[in-house]
């Protein structure tokens, strides 16, 4: 992918047309003498462009952790209710509302936050974090219980019977088995999320991508910090994956 | 010793256990016996902790609750775990034993089930009758005063049994076993008491002698004949016909009946199914003859007043002449409103090269 983009700038970034001119104006005609290696290289070394990005990945990043963390606690809850049979009353409409909500685009959804729900009256990142925790939350909880469900229960009795607790049980048979089948899917999810906060923006959150037009504005052409900004994301899904596997090697992994 | 004092353990609708009562002597070796669903497998459970009867009373002798193994009949390994960390997971985490003395304790008990050699295997690496040596050196390890075993021998290849048998006989010197299995020439061989369980409750306990060989009990007699014959129910002219052929020929291996022999029974079942409609469904039950090698086949129909074996009225006169030169006797009788064919392939024809 990198290596994708940066063939792109070799060949045709002088081409990109710039978001939000208007295609055959004299701001066009503007735009492209600025289009300049130059310029770029200058750009590069601007602190202004660069603190306007880092700004932008602070709040993508806070953003993403804080839904994750909500999304991945709200989905084992959801999951341990599904599983244990335990207070379906709650179940049942929690279950319903977080399957729904996957099936509407998730920039609809943290919009009608902002705007219906909360009337614009709590912060953006804020609502952000709530509509992207119940967002991912459906998923999640699907994943969880398929693969836990999948360890047999005869395994769990095998476990019992040599004098294990339930939660030994668990700690030791089934979540070993479940987060290793899991964790691509797992991993999968949670770059779907982190895409996903792109849509801050939207509800004037100064996000990665918001970033993008305001360093425009400012300092240069659209195809230098949206190439910058596409490599943090992916330095970013490279790290969620580094991490998740991590973790389950420190937590999990015998063999 | 251990008393069980009229269990009652229901799941939804169905009753497994209906005022089960049963005395579990020390050093006892008990086979539970009995169709499926007679509530053996519940029965182990509740010993075993892992099902809580709806009602009656558990006692143990000495008051309190003995060290208590089990074995599963899918022998129920942590795949994800290597052979030796499957038999320190428990002590380990249970008996908190350091990973050293754990793994000590472990090569012990693999060592007495002879799988020393394979302790960095996984699961998926072994073969049936290892596996469950595994799970059984794996409950071992535990130091179990009593092992309960359900159906332990019901997964495994003949060759398999064989090797998980003879650590059977090994551990029944030493603790309490209690097992449920369908094997009974194992029962046989191990058992000190038979108990024969029919719809959750015992119908029949005592030695092999009284159980197995001379039962009193008309429901015993019945479900020892049904495991000793070869039962089939046909519903429907589309029935399962090399099911059928493959469950004849095992029943005549049993009997060291191979070569020519089942083929002959195969036929004689083939063509007698000619004559008769099956849209109505029969029974169909194929047995050997006491201390002789003569194959009996006989299908049981609802009786429509109509004789299959009258040779002017006949539906297939073809199958009909087959069936006379194959078998020496065939005979046709009517009992309880239903009209029974009666097959009998002798010696002659079996043991033809």
């Amino acid at each position: 992918m990198v290596g994708v983009l940066l063939a792109f700038t070799c060949f045709g970034w002088a081409g990109t047309p710039d978001l939000g001119s208007s295609a055959g104006s004299s701001e066009g005609a503007v735009n492209s003498d600025v289009l300049k290696w130059g310029h770029m290289v200058n750009s590069l070394f601007s602190w202004g462009m660069w603190k306007i990005l880092f700004g932008g990945l602070k709040t993508t990043v806070i953003i993403f952790l804080f839904a994750a963390v909500g999304a991945i606690l709200l989905g084992a809850v959801l999951a341990y209710m599904a599983i244990s049979h335990k207070c379906a009353w709650l179940f049942k409409p929690l279950n319903w509302f977080v399957t729904t909500v996957h099936d509407i685009p998730s920039v609809a959804l943290m919009m009608f936050f902002y705007y219906v729900i909360f009337a614009g009256g709590m912060n953006g990142i804020l609502v952000s974090i709530i509509a992207l925790s119940v967002y991912t939350s459906g998923s999640l909880m699907k994943i969880f219980k398929v693969h836990i469900l999948q360890v047999g229960k005869g395994q769990i009795e095998a476990g019992l019977a040599l004098g294990l607790t339930k939660g030994q049980c668990y700690r030791y048979i089934v979540l070993p088995q479940a987060v290793k089948s899991m964790l691509p899917l797992f991993v999968a999810e949670l770059k779907v999320q982190l895409r996903a906060t792109s849509y801050a923006g939207y509800i004037a959150q100064e996000d990665l991508i918001k970033s993008v037009y305001s360093v425009r504005e400012h300092y240069t052409d659209t195809f230098l910090p949206l190439l910058l900004v596409s490599i943090m994301y992916l330095i970013l899904s490279w790290l969620i994956a580094k991490f998740i596997n991590l973790v389950y090697a420190k937590t999990f992994k015998y063999d | 010793m251990i008393e069980l004092r009229h269990l009652y353990k229901s799941f939804g609708s169905h009753q497994a256990l209906n005022d089960l009562s049963l005395k579990i002597g020390d050093h006892e070796t008990i086979c539970l016996i009995g169709a499926m669903g007679s509530g053996k497998s519940t029965l182990l459970k509740c010993l075993a902790g892992l099902e809580k009867p709806d009602s009656g009373d558990i006692i143990f002798s000495d008051g309190q609750k003995p060290r208590i193994g089990m074995i599963f009949q899918h022998f129920n390994l942590f795949p994800h775990l290597s052979v030796l960390h499957n038999l320190t997971l428990a002590p380990m985490t249970v008996l908190g034993l350091s990973a050293k003395e754990a793994e000590k304790v472990a090569m012990e008990q693999l060592e007495s089930v002879g799988l020393a050699a394979k302790c960095m295997l996984f699961p998926r690496e072994l073969s049936e009758g290892q596996q469950q040596r595994v799970a059984i050196a794996r409950s071992l390890v535990m130091k179990p005063q009593i092992l309960l075993l359900d159906e332990p021998l019901s997964a495994l290849d003949p060759i398999a049994v064989g090797e998980v048998a003879d650590v059977l006989r090994k551990l029944k010197k030493e603790m309490t076993l209690v097992m449920n299995t369908h094997k009974l020439n194992i029962a046989a061989e191990l058992a000190d008491k038979v108990v024969f369980l029919e719809k959750g409750h015992v119908c029949e306990e005592g030695t092999v002698e009284e159980v197995l060989v001379s039962p009193c009990n008309e429901a015993t007699k019945r479900f020892l004949s049904y495991m000793k014959d070869l039962y089939y129910t046909i519903d429907s002219p589309h029935f399962d016909r090399p099911e059928l052929n493959a469950r004849i020929e095992q029943y005549c291996n049993r009997f060291g009946l191979g070569g020519q022999a089942f083929r002959f029974v195969q036929l004689a079942v083939e063509e007698a199914l000619n004559l008769i409609p099956l849209e109505k469904g029969l029974t169909f039950k194929l047995s050997k003859a006491e201390q002789q090698v003569r194959m009996i086949i006989e299908m049981t129909v609802a009786d429509s007043g109509v004789s299959y074996l009258d040779g002017s009225s006949c539906r297939d006169d073809l199958s009909f002449s087959i069936l006379q030169g194959l078998c020496d006797v065939l005979e046709e009788r009517i009992e309880n409103h239903c009209r029974i064919l009666h097959m009998e392939l002798d010696q002659e024809r079996l043991l033809l090269k």
